[in-house]
């Protein structure tokens, strides 16, 4: 399983890249980021909801109410033009922190381990 | 029987019980419970197992509410930054404005009326009494964390309070007791006013201010020292 705090450091910058790829609920993009993972990455679906709303007031998300296919109340967000700056932002550090460990420690050495 | 409307129900009772506000963000969590109980349920497993593995998965009400309160208080820390701001402009302006129409003559009322033909002390004077006020209002705010550390929460209240009512009652006594028994020029009575009125203004609004800005963004004991 991840480390807890890359879990967390990591939960921002996903759920700005799924909702670049368009609108979404909070219930989806758990179950998007199990299936990517393999469910190695597994999101307390409480603790989802905060980070969503903490997104929502710095400007990075928004959301509307509507409707699922079954008629229930869904909440979706979507990506705002901050949250693309954000999430770009992120990819270029996520980036080099990989580049990095890529130089210090090669692909096969990580695979020995 | 497994009745899962009555087990949200009693789901949605606990949260609230436990602080999660209605309707935002609990209707959002009932939303992705009912969700993964109707997943689950496709998936094969019975309601009752459905449920009790959604209402696992969201985790405990203490912990969820504690979360939600993390960006209550993070909005709550936005709003006083943007309020302390505002009054950090305020006291920085309003001074200005002031000292410049009552020294300088170059705004408003005191550009034609009553101070357009004070003589120099006593323009000497309300400046002095403007300048005053800005000093008071800005050290209440910068100075409020040096003032002794009072342990008690109970005792700190009491002197706040205190301090604060004396000033408004010296400004009842001021407005009602002294002003009217002299008979003042106009001259001499703006000068009287902004010592009269205004510096203790500074005084109490520097208190209030400071009191705020060192008060913690979660609520919580005031910082000292």
């Amino acid at each position: 399983m991840i480390n807890k705090e890359l879990v967390a450091a990591s939960t921002e910058p996903l759920i700005l890249s799924l909702l670049a790829g368009g609108e979404s609920y909070g219930y989806a993009l758990i179950q998007e980021v199990k299936r990517l993972s393999q469910d190695k990455i597994a999101w307390t679906d409480g603790m989802l909801y905060p980070v969503l709303h903490r997104m929502e007031q710095r400007k990075l998300i928004k959301s509307r109410w509507g409707e699922s296919e079954n008629g229930r109340k869904r909440k979706y967000y979507s990506l705002k033009k901050d949250g693309k700056t954000a999430l770009d932002r992120h990819h270029q550090q996520w980036s080099l922190v990989h580049s990095v460990l890529s130089a210090v420690r090669p692909p096969r050495a990580i695979g020995g381990v | 029987m497994f009745d899962l409307e009555q087990s949200i129900k009693e789901w949605r009772r606990q949260m609230l019980a436990a602080g999660v506000k209605t309707p935002v963000p609990l209707e959002e969590l009932e939303c992705h419970l009912r969700e993964d109980v109707e997943q689950q349920a496709k998936a094969g497993l019975s309601e009752a197992e459905a449920f009790t593995g959604a209402v696992q998965k969201i985790g405990q009400a203490q912990a969820v509410k504690k979360e939600f309160e993390k960006v209550e208080e993070i909005a709550k820390a936005r709003r006083r930054k943007f309020v302390d701001v505002f009054v950090m402009g305020f006291a920085t302006v309003f001074p200005l404005w002031l000292g410049d129409s009552v020294y300088f003559k170059t705004v408003g009322y005191f550009k034609t009326g009553g101070f357009s033909q004070a003589i120099a002390s006593d323009r000497n004077s309300a400046l002095a009494a403007v300048a005053l006020f800005g000093l008071l209002f800005w050290g209440g705010r910068l100075g409020y964390r040096l003032l002794p550390a009072i342990r008690s929460k109970r005792t700190g209240e009491v002197l706040f309070g205190s301090s604060v009512v004396s000033v408004i009652i010296w400004w009842v006594v001021f407005l009602n007791l002294i002003v009217p028994r002299y008979d003042f020029t106009c001259d001499e009575f703006i000068t009287v006013f902004l010592w009269g009125f205004l510096t203790p203004a500074g005084l109490a609004f520097g208190l209030c201010w400071g009191r705020e800005a060192a008060r913690p963004p979660g609520g919580g004991p005031i910082r000292k020292g």
